[in-house]
């Protein structure tokens, strides 16, 4: 079967517009979707027109509701402007669905599908689309001025626009029946709404009235009210309890307070022995006896004074009051007044106040840490027992500086005086740390902190003493552990290098023996060669000299002397270094390589520390490459100088290398990889860095092995803050070695 | 020969073992050469004089150990005597079994030194003088022709004169002739004489190939 290229690619195209413009169609509905028919039908019309080439298109619309039908008509416009050269008029939509109805009947679903030469002499074909399934929402009338109209394709693209016209059109016929529901449930709401407003009108009006009856009410209730609140917060505030005797001690009076504190109504107790009412069955006998001791002698043990006792209420309970008795001062026969106070809760608190400062007491015997008061203007000075107990002074001795100063350890004392003439210029807080010496030598480290407070005119000084003797003996003995450590290390470090260190001091010894039997020969021969046994001899000294250097260094190296600070030259310091190890290193058949760096800046530190931190580094590095075979054992040593006013050094090795993690471990102490190693060695080198105030890293190679850092800060021009610092630690390790 | 006097070499990086060393062997009448590494060492031509080294194991780059290994092979003529910092056993182990006469802790009496120096030069007077007469020996052989030689192997071997003829397809007259040239050109004195010169010639066919 040959289909010729040419028909076949025209089929092509035609199909492409076919199916572009059915999905231009179906696009439709999503512009109809808000719209209300008439909208719906304009963009339809002008779709169809433009996509079929029409020459007309009409469309009536017919709606239930709405007597007249909407009808529309759409025309091309080369047909408009014929029409208008031609003066001929372009028929209206109703012309044309009438002349229709006319010729074919109202229903337009028993129209004729395709109409030929309908209006005029024109060939024109017309189809009528019915919308609808019954053709009862109207119809689409489509014409054009072709014979061959619709083809195949159009007929399709036409079905399809009735279908979607008339789904368009009766979901918007839905929409608008549900809007004119809306409509009216709106309106019935808006009714509903004015009718409930006016019965809310009138309620507020009733609720406004009654609301201005009942605060009319109200007011008359709480003036009553106030006033009773008036009276019994008056009746509460009479807290005293008023009780009055005759001279045979029968109650007189006996006032509401009285009343509510012990229990009784007044007329219960009137004219009944004060004994048998208030007082306890304990204490009655006593107070009759006193009683009748005061009516006799007139001697009174409890009058016109405070007292304290025990009284007893009518349901037997007893409870602490505070008394005061008056003689009513009255001719005739003695009467007393007596104003009784329930003083349970000041007991109560008065106890509880003791059992806290109890508290206090303990917790501060506990913790070691008195407390004091100062006055500054007056130098009234109060302890508590504790510091007492921490200076071991006698409590009832009044403390003053002086008494202070006998305690205060001799090499501190102008510290402590200075601080307290400074506290009392500047009145700022006080942080201070001395020494106390005991009568019987005993020394013990206390720590004050101390704020003031009070007003300008009489401040006070409040603070803690606290015994830290303990503490600082901890921490000296853990300078010690750590000062052993750092030895046992060193020594560690130099058992591994003993071999070496031999060599270094066999070179110039075997020297020396060798000369002295050289000059020995010569000075023996016949004739004596002088010259050359002079010769010899000198040798010989210089050999010495070399020998006794070796075993200085090494005495250095080994030694706990003290650490010293001066200016280091790390490249010196490097050289005399990698001259120790040399024949180690080359025994290990490791290839050092040396960087150091010209113009290095002098750092400020302990030679022979560093040379440790650096020898340490080497043997590391030379210990990393022992089982490498396959590649030269490279060390590279380097010093450079960078711009933060630090010397670096960088121990470069070929050797096993490690994993990131270890990095993190590394200086830790005890932490090794080595077989034979104590993991102390990079953990003392840490703390010699730290304490030179640098800083010691390891990082992994992109090759193979590791490279080991630390810096040190530069010696500053102007005197260095560093060698206080290490001064400060230095004396600490030398006090614990 | 014995009138020049004896080489020793000292190879080691200390200068004053170097020097110490140095002067010790010239008032003893040898001639000392000293240097600082292996490899300037290496690099000096070897002697036909009665010579030893005296080796420090320590060295830098090429240590000792592996120098001895470089030149024991091919010089005989110079026994090697170890001196070092720290001798440890494995290591004189090593150095004994690749040949080493003396092993030396420094530091090291100068006698003992000495001692072993003598010895050591013998021992290569020894190896050299040896070497000499072997030399001479090869020089002898290499002179005869080839019937000569064939004669010479089996005269050797035992055969009489008339079986050689027989075996060489020659005259009894003419094995007789080729016998006397070779007594004359090996200088030897008697059959035993030449029996001995042919088991000295044997063990090293390629140096007489060589020669």
């Amino acid at each position: 079967m040959e289909i010729h290229p040419e028909l076949a690619s025209g089929e092509v195209k035609h199909l492409q517009r076919c199916i572009n413009d059915l999905i231009s169609l179906l696009a439709l509905p999503a512009i109809w979707s808000a719209g209300d028919p008439s909208q719906l039908l304009h963009t339809l019309l002008d779709a169809l027109l433009r996509m079929l080439r029409l020459d007309l298109v009409a469309v009536r619309l017919l709606d239930p509701v709405v007597e007249a039908p909407l009808e529309i008509v759409r025309i091309a416009e080369r047909q408009t402007q014929r029409q208008r050269q031609t003066q001929s008029t372009i028929p209206s939509a109703h012309e044309i669905c009438e002349a229709l109805s006319n010729s074919f009947g109202d229903n337009s679903r028993k129209w004729p599908p395709l109409l030929r030469n309908l209006m005029g002499a024109e060939d024109v074909s017309i189809v009528p689309l019915p919308l609808g399934l019954q053709g009862e929402l109207g119809v689409i009338v489509v014409a054009a001025q072709r014979t061959v109209f619709p083809q195949q394709t159009e007929s399709l693209l036409l079905s399809v626009a009735a279908n979607l016209a008339s789904i368009g059109l009766q979901d918007a016929r839905l929409l608008s029946q549900q809007k004119q529901v809306a409509n009216e449930l709106d309106l019935r709401v808006t009714q509903r709404t004015a009718e409930l407003a006016a019965a809310n009108e009138e309620l507020k009006k009733q609720l406004a009235e009654r609301r201005l009856v009942e605060e009319k009410l109200g007011q008359e209730e709480l003036e009553r009210k106030r006033s009773e609140v008036r009276k019994a917060a008056i009746v509460d505030s009479a807290l005293d309890c008023i009780v009055t005797i005759d001279h045979e001690g029968c109650i007189t009076e006996f006032n509401p307070p009285a009343e509510h504190t012990f229990g009784y109504r007044r007329d219960q107790v009137l004219g009944k022995h004060l004994a048998d009412i208030i007082i306890p069955p304990s204490l009655r006998e006593k107070h009759r006896q006193g009683f009748a001791r005061y009516l006799a002698t007139g001697e009174a043990r409890v009058l016109g004074r405070r007292i304290e006792m025990t009284a007893v209420r009518a349901d037997e309970s007893e409870f602490p009051v505070e008394l005061a008795i008056a003689r009513i001062p009255l001719e005739g026969a003695p009467s007393f007044t007596g104003s009784l106070r329930d003083i349970t809760e000041r007991k109560r608190a008065e106890q509880e106040l003791r059992r806290s400062e109890a508290f206090l007491a303990e917790s501060q015997h506990l913790s070691r840490i008195g407390s004091f008061s100062w006055r500054v203007a007056t130098d009234e000075i109060t302890w508590s027992e504790q510091l007492y107990r921490i200076f071991q002074i006698d409590r009832v001795v009044p403390v003053t500086f002086a008494l202070i100063g006998t305690r205060i350890h001799p090499e501190d004392l102008s510290l402590f005086q200075d601080h307290i003439e400074r506290s009392r210029q500047d009145r700022s807080d006080v942080q201070i740390e001395f020494r106390l010496q005991m009568p019987d030598g005993a020394v013990k480290y206390v720590h004050v902190s101390a704020h003031i407070r009070g007003d300008h005119g009489n401040p006070e000084y409040i603070g803690a003493v606290q015994d830290v003797t303990e503490r600082r003996s901890s921490e000296a003995a853990l300078s010690k552990a750590r000062s052993d450590l750092a030895h046992v290390a060193k020594v560690t470090s130099l058992g591994v290098l003993t071999a070496s260190i031999a060599h270094e001091v066999n070179q110039p010894l075997s020297g020396i023996i060798t000369n002295a039997g050289t000059c020995l020969r010569m000075l023996a021969a016949d004739p004596p060669n002088v010259d050359g046994a002079r010769e010899t001899a000198r040798r010989t000294i210089r050999d010495g000299n070399r020998a006794s250097e070796v075993i200085s260094r090494l005495r250095a190296l080994y030694g706990r002397k003290a650490p010293a600070i001066e200016s280091v030259d790390l490249n010196e310091a490097t050289r005399e270094v990698l001259a120790l190890s040399l024949s180690e290193h080359q025994r290990n058949r490791i290839i050092v390589q040396q960087e150091l760096a010209d113009n290095l800046p002098l750092v400020a530190g302990d030679r022979v520390q560093l040379q440790q931190v650096i020898l340490n580094l080497l043997r590391n590095a030379s210990e990393a490459m022992s089982a490498v075979e396959d590649r030269s054992r490279h060390l590279l040593i380097k010093t450079e100088a960078d711009k933060d006013g630090h010397v670096r050094l960088t121990v470069k090795d070929a050797g096993v290398g490690f994993t990131p993690q270890a990095a993190d471990r590394f200086f830790e102490a005890f932490y090794t990889t080595k077989n034979d190693g104590m993991g102390i060695g990079l953990s003392v080198s840490r703390s010699i860095i730290e304490s030179h105030h640098g800083r010691i890293w390891a990082t992994p190679n992109d090759g193979p092995g590791a490279t080991f850092s630390f810096f040190v800060p530069c010696v500053s021009r102007n005197g260095t803050s560093a060698n206080t610092a290490l001064e400060t630690r230095t004396s600490d390790v030398s006090d614990a070695a | 020969m014995s009138d020049v006097a004896p080489i020793v070499f000292v190879v080691d990086d200390d200068v004053s073992v170097r020097e110490s060393l140095e002067s010790l062997i010239r008032c003893e009448g040898w001639q000392p050469m000293t240097f600082a590494s292996a490899q300037t060492f290496l690099d000096h031509p070897r002697v036909r004089i009665p010579n030893c080294l005296v080796l420090d194991i320590s060295l830098p780059g090429l240590n000792g150990l592996d120098l001895q290994r470089l030149v024991a092979e091919e010089r005989t003529d110079m026994p090697i005597i170890f001196i070092t910092g720290h001798g440890d056993v494995p290591m004189t182990v090593q150095a004994m079994k690749a040949g080493a006469v003396e092993f030396l802790t420094k530091p090291f009496k100068d006698d003992v030194l000495l001692a072993a120096i003598r010895a050591a030069l013998e021992r290569s007077r020894v190896a050299l003088s040896l070497e000499a007469e072997m030399r001479i020996l090869r020089e002898h052989y290499a002179s005869l022709s080839q019937r000569e030689r064939q004669v010479m192997a089996l005269v050797v071997s035992g055969l009489l004169n008339k079986q050689i003829g027989g075996e060489l397809g020659i005259s009894e007259i003419t094995v007789k002739a080729h016998r006397g040239k070779v007594m004359q050109k090996m200088k030897a004195g008697s059959l035993a004489d030449l029996v001995i010169m042919a088991t000295r010639l044997r063990p090293a066919p390629a140096a007489i190939a060589a020669a």
